[in-house]
Parts: structure tokens; sequence; C-alpha cells
């Protein structure tokens, strides 16, 4: 049987023709994870606004002082409580400061606290985050209850109790909110890990021996990138709420700093006769959380969009 | 089931016995004592005031004796308001932030749940993109900044409200819904994604097609699986509102706790500090453990997942 089969095939059969058959060709262009986050990301008209505003609140938290003619502390008894003018742009407050750029300053402190805040949370929610998750067994146990008991206690006490300690200022409410915030980000962390550290991939790269920090540090951390940034995005503006809060509270940043906190508290006494110290400050403190607020939900969209309804 | 419960309870009393410990050192750690502040004691009043306070013992007896004082829900006398005891103050001031509290729970879930619901069976309907607009304006809104503007809309231009003060049952409109506004946003999220969810599960359709009202379907068959997370999120509910309360109270000068927790902080009186912050605490993490129960209730999978001991 074989021997005919063969004997059939001659050497004609075998030349080279110029026709080539199509390559398969694939539907769409293959891309990175990343790249169709931001696609997804852009795609979405409310998110984009809210970053476009936050642009352009850091472009404003930077030059914005420097543009007005007036600087941000300077006492002018001769015009306090002025309405918006050509000179003064938002108007000046009880002891006719320059409004504008003390909103500005408050935009500096509001996204220094928000970033600050977010960062440290992310250093140590990750790191202690990480071990909980990979290490597992006791040692995840103890931390895990650890943990749950440090997150247990207000974290409003804790911040206030500090602040009564400490000298209020930027610094000391960025520190009290490290205390406690960083619990949330390792518990994801760790979720995710658990998660992760069953995968085939994982398995591979540690039969080739590879440490643990690099299994951490290379292949774990990496891959629960999606939720830690979601997270992030929306720890900011709950620091931000939090400094202007305490702020209010004659807790946070003390005068002449300005704070936008400080600033709408400061109003409070006679802002039915001179609404704009109130405005503007409290304006941009609600359309900032608004706009933190709409990018973390589009960024959770983007990262996952099964999620959304 | 007994040990998953003792295992709550347990931890927590280590939670409150750390923020019992750490207040009392942080008070300890300021440097001076409540009465340098005070112009010119003479030294033998002083001697006898630190004698009165017991802060003349050394530190790790009066950490003891205030330990112990503790267990007998003594909080000592205030250091500013002569002749009040903490527990006084609170006893006297607290009525007033826990009907407020409680108002403002009651319709933060009555109000979450309704437009979760409402945006849930309108899907990508006006209802759906109202109610999702006023659950982004809850969260982005800082409550301090609503509360001063529904002061000065409500009360000062329109005359509608009281500026200030609690005497009225109309005074209690302002503050509760400064107070829910942040959580009637995040139990109307909630609802609304565990609505939809469920409102596509297979025994929905189930119930449709056995023709039953969309009432009972929404109400009877939904609902008791939709209001899950808003269950979870009674614990944190509450932490916001006491949180809440602490600045309501300031801006409608209310004579309640907050009021007083912001008065003890900016009048370093410690004793006053310590003993509030410890009675918050206490009432988190009752509210915490009562969601926990609660939880267990509404989803009886939970109470049998813990008896196999897994907790």
């Amino acid at each position: 049987m074989k021997d005919n089969r063969t004997a059939a095939l001659t050497k004609e059969m075998f030349k080279k023709l110029s026709f080539r058959p199509p390559a398969e060709t694939i539907a769409g262009e293959s891309v990175p994870v990343w790249r169709d986050v931001l696609r997804r990301l852009a795609s979405n008209k409310l998110a984009m606004a809210g970053v476009v505003f936050l642009a352009l609140l850091a472009v404003m938290a930077i030059i914005g002082p420097l543009i007005s003619p007036h600087d941000y502390f300077t006492n002018n008894l001769d015009r306090t409580n002025e309405p918006p003018s050509g000179d003064y742009w938002f108007g000046t407050d009880n002891l006719g400061r320059d409004l504008f750029s003390r909103i500005w300053m408050g935009a500096r402190i509001s996204l220094i606290v928000g970033l600050a805040a977010a960062f440290i949370d992310l250093v140590i929610g990750v790191i202690y985050g990480g071990i909980m998750g990979y290490v597992g067994g006791r040692t995840d146990e103890a931390m895990n209850k650890a943990s749950e008991i440090l997150y247990s206690i207000p974290y409003l006490l804790v911040v206030i109790l500090l602040l009564v300690v400490m000298e209020p200022s930027m610094w000391t409410i960025i520190l009290a909110l490290s205390v406690t915030g960083w619990i949330n980000m390792s518990w994801i962390v760790r979720g995710q890990i658990l998660q992760l550290k069953n995968q085939e991939y994982v398995l591979a790269a540690r039969s080739m021996g590879a440490s643990g920090a690099r299994m951490l540090f290379k292949h774990l951390i990496p891959n629960t990138l999606g939720p830690i940034i979601v997270t992030l995005t929306l720890t900011v503006p709950s620091a931000i709420f939090s400094e202007a809060f305490l702020s209010f509270l004659g807790l946070g940043v003390q005068s002449p700093a300005a704070s936008w906190g400080t600033m709408i508290n400061d109003s409070l006494a006679s802002w039915t006769l001179y609404p704009w110290q109130m405005l503007f400050p409290a304006a941009l403190i609600s359309l900032t959380m608004l706009a933190f607020n709409v990018f973390g939900d589009g960024l959770r969209d983007a990262f996952d969009p099964k999620l959304k309804k | 089931m007994v040990r998953y419960w003792t295992g709550k309870v347990v931890s927590v009393i280590v939670s409150l016995f750390i923020l019992a410990t750490a207040t009392f050192f942080l008070m300890k750690a300021i440097p001076g004592d409540p009465f340098t502040a005070e112009k010119a004691v003479p030294p033998e009043i002083k001697a006898k005031l630190m004698a009165f306070y017991g802060l003349d013992k050394p530190v790790w007896q009066q950490y003891l004796i205030y330990l112990k004082k503790l267990l007998h829900l003594d909080l000592g006398m205030s250091m500013k308001s002569q002749y009040q005891t903490v527990t006084g103050i609170i006893a006297d001031s607290f009525g007033f932030s826990f009907r407020l509290g409680i108002f403002a729970i009651v319709v933060s879930v009555v109000v979450g749940v309704g437009l979760g619901i409402l945006a849930a069976m309108y899907h990508r309907k006006l209802i759906d993109s109202v109610s999702m607009v006023i659950a982004v304006l809850g969260v982005s809104v800082p409550n301090f900044v609503l509360a001063s503007l529904m002061q000065y809309v409500f009360g000062v231009k329109m005359g509608l409200f009281n500026v200030a003060g609690l005497n009225e049952p109309l005074d209690y409109v302002l503050p509760v819904i400064a107070l829910s506004a942040l959580p009637i946003a995040y139990i109307a999220r909630l609802t609304r994604s565990t609505m939809l969810e469920v409102l596509s599960a297979e025994y929905i359709k189930t119930a449709k097609a056995k023709g039953l009202r969309k009432r009972v379907i929404i109400f009877k068959h939904a609902l008791r699986n939709g209001i899950l997370p808003v269950v979870t999120y009674l614990g944190p509910m509450t932490a916001n509102i006491v949180t809440g309360s602490v600045i309501v109270e300031q801006i409608f000068g209310i004579p309640g706790l907050g009021q007083y927790f912001v008065g003890s902080v900016s009048n370093r009186d410690y004793t006053l500090i310590m003993g509030i912050t410890l009675f918050y605490a206490v009432i988190l993490m009752a509210a915490r453990l009562l969601t926990d129960i609660a939880y267990g209730l509404v989803d009886p999978r939970i109470g049998l997942r813990s008896r196999k001991g897994v907790s």
C-alpha cells in the first residue's frame, strides 16, 4: 500500500508555486493590556473630563500663586472682604488677603496631601500585603489579625489623637492619615496575590529557582497593578477630604497657610455678606473630589470591563 | 459558631485595650501638664491639683489606676469644665447625637435603597441617570460644604429652617440631610449594582414567567439578595455618620457629643478627649458587631459557613 502511494508522487508535484495562501489575519491589532486599558479609559468621556480638570488644577496649583499680582499671606487691612475685581480676581478675605492666590495655595496643599498619603499607602500596603499573601500560613494569620485590630480603631480618632500630640501642620496630617490608611491597600494586595500564587507561570518561575523577592516584585505585584491603581485613585479624594475636614475643625493646616478647609471655615462667620469667600473653595474641593471619583470609577471600568453596568 | 463569636468579641476587647493604652500614653507624651497654661498657679495649689488628678504618681501607677477606673466606667473628671465628670458630659450630650445619628441612619438606608432599586428597575433610563448623578455628587461634596450651603440657602436666604439648634422637629431636617448624603450615595450605588446582578438571575426569570407582579418580584425575591452588601456597609456607615456628626454639630450649633469632642481637643482637656475617644470607639465597634450579627440573620449561608469552621 505504502509503496504504491509514494510511487504516485512525482518530482513535479513538489515544484514551488508562485501562489501563496493568505496568512491568517488577526481581526484586531494585538495590544498589551495597559494600552487596552488606556483605550477604554479614553473612550470614557466623564473620566476624561475628570483627567482634564485634574490636569488644569495641577497647573493652576503650580502657577496660580505666581501669576496673581498679590501673594497669599500679606494682610491688607484697607481692602478687606472685597468682591472679585480686576485687581483681586477672586476678591479678598477678612484680612484683605488675596483669595486667588490662597485658593491655589490650597490646591497645592490638597494635592500634596492626597498624593503623599496615596504614595505612603502604596508603599506600606504593597509590602505588607505582599508579604501576607506570599508567605501565607502563620505569618499571614498573625499579620492579618494585627491589621484587623488596627483597622477596627476608627481612623478619625487616631488622626485627632495624633494631631493633639503633634504640631498641627500638613505633614502631621499626612503622617496621621498614613497610620491606618495603608490597611485597605494591604488587604487588596493580599487578596490578589493569594489568587495569583497558584497560577502556572508562578509555579514555572519557582521551579526555575526565582528568589522570593523576585517572585513578589517581578511576577506577583505587577499583575495586581489594576486594583492597586484603582484603589490609589480613590484614596486621593478621601485624603483630600480628610485634610479639609481636619483643617475646617482647626486641627490641620494653620494660618497663614491656606487650605480649602480653613478657607471655608473662615468664611462661615460672614459668608452671608461675602458669599464668594465660601463659593470658590467649596466649589473647587467638590469639583476636585468629583474629578478624582469619576476618574477612579473610569479606571476601574477600564481595568475590568465586566464590572461595568 | 460559638468560637466565631468569641473570636469577634475578643478582638473587639483587644482593640479597645490597645486604643485605651495608646490614648493614655499619647496624652502622657504631650510636654507639660494641663495646668502649665493657666496663669501663675501657686506651687502648693498646683501640687494639690496634681494630687487630685493623680498626676503626682509614677506613670505606670497612673496607667494601672486608669485601667481600673475604666473597668468601672469611670472616665474621671473633666480638666477644664469644673465639677463635671467625663461620664456626665457624655451622658448629657450623647442624646442629641444619638437622635441625629439614628435619623440619619434610617434616612440613609431608606432613601439609598430606594434610589438604588429605582435605578436598577429603570436601568439606562432617566431615573437611573438622575440617581447616579445624586450618588456621585453625594460622594464628592464634602459634608461640611453641604451643611454650610444648606444652612445658607434654606436657613438664611429662604428662612425655611432655623439656622442653628435642635429644638423643634424641623430642626432635624438640615443636619440629617448633611449627615446622610454620603451614605445615601454609597448605598444607592451598592443596591443598584447588586440589584442589576440579581435581576438577571434565573430565579427572577422564573418568577417573571410565573406571572408575578413586578412589585412582588422586586421586593420579595430580588431585594432579599440585593440588600446583602448594604448590610455589610452598616458598620462603616455608622463610622461615617459619627465622624460627620462632629462637623455637622459644629456648623448647626447642636450641643452634642461631637461639639464637646472638638471643644475638648482645642481646649486640651485630656480626660475628656480620652473619654470621648473611647466612647466613640465602643459605639463603632458595637456597630460593627451588630453588622456581623445582622449579616448572619439576613444571609443564613454565612452562619452555616462559620459553623463549618471556615469563619
